[in-house]
């Protein structure tokens, strides 16, 4: 399932706002075959550390922070 | 048998391990056979180990889920509790609704914690239990018992996860881990 916004946000409150924790929880599930599957479905190639990085750079901007 | 260092709160509770085994479901995974009675004598981690997997693998039948489902069901509540937003996350992770994914938590934990008091050993034991028969518990056992652990969650069939775990007592689980990881390649 595509992670949406509501989900990070849960993630952040989770690590305590930590964000290098959240990327590692994040490169952690995206490592694993059904995360591929799900950046593969999303047409996203590449390295897991990029998709994780563009990611939270998406999130930091939808969230204004 | 309490834990040392459990709190308080999460002592032996006679009504809270009735009302787990009574639950819908859950009491059948309770049951041994006599093979597995017999793994089971040699240690208290052993015989944690062997019901807890077994479980697992049967629990994971009956639901549909993977079993290590499970095992991160309970690495959510042990790390982070079961707050609505440990649900959230733990709800995309599997796949499942928010409620559906608080209520596995919330059953995962009670599953967990009566097992551990019934048998003095927390999950984070179980990899050690599952490496019992080796000669060196340090870190080496661990590892293999943790590869033991992810080979024995992506086999599919629960009898053959309970043959398994039989064999890994009397032969040690080194033994073990090509033919599960075979199975769950297949």
């Amino acid at each position: 399932m595509p992670i949406q916004w509501d989900v990070l946000r849960a993630l952040f409150q989770m690590h305590g706002g930590d964000e290098a924790k959240v990327a590692e929880f994040l490169r952690g599930y995206y490592g694993t075959p059904v995360g591929q599957e799900e950046m593969r479905r999303s047409g996203q190639r590449g390295d897991v550390e990029e998709f994780v990085r563009r990611l939270l750079a998406a999130y930091r901007e939808q969230e204004g922070v | 048998m309490i834990v040392p260092g459990t709190p308080p709160n999460q002592r032996y509770n006679p009504k809270l391990k009735v009302k787990v085994e009574e639950a819908k479901g859950v009491r059948r995974f309770f049951r041994w056979d006599d093979r597995a009675r017999a793994a089971a004598e040699r240690t208290n981690q052993g015989r944690y180990g062997f019901v807890l997997a077994s479980t697992l693998a049967r629990w994971a039948e009956a639901t549909g889920r993977h079993m290590l489902s499970f095992v991160d069901a309970e690495w959510y509540w042990r790390t982070h509790g079961y707050p609505e937003h440990v649900a959230k996350v733990f709800a995309w992770e599997k796949g499942m609704s928010s409620r559906e994914a608080m209520f596995f938590l919330r059953r995962v934990r009670r599953f967990f914690l009566t097992v551990a008091r019934d048998y003095g050993v927390d999950m984070r034991q179980f990899c050690d239990a599952l490496a019992g028969t080796l000669p060196d518990p340090a870190e080496r056992a661990k590892r293999d018992a943790e590869a033991l652990l992810e080979a024995l969650c992506a086999v599919r069939s629960p009898q053959l996860v309970r043959d398994l775990l039989f064999k890994a007592w009397n032969e040690g689980p080194e033994v073990l881990l090509g033919e599960a990881q075979a199975d769950g390649a297949g």
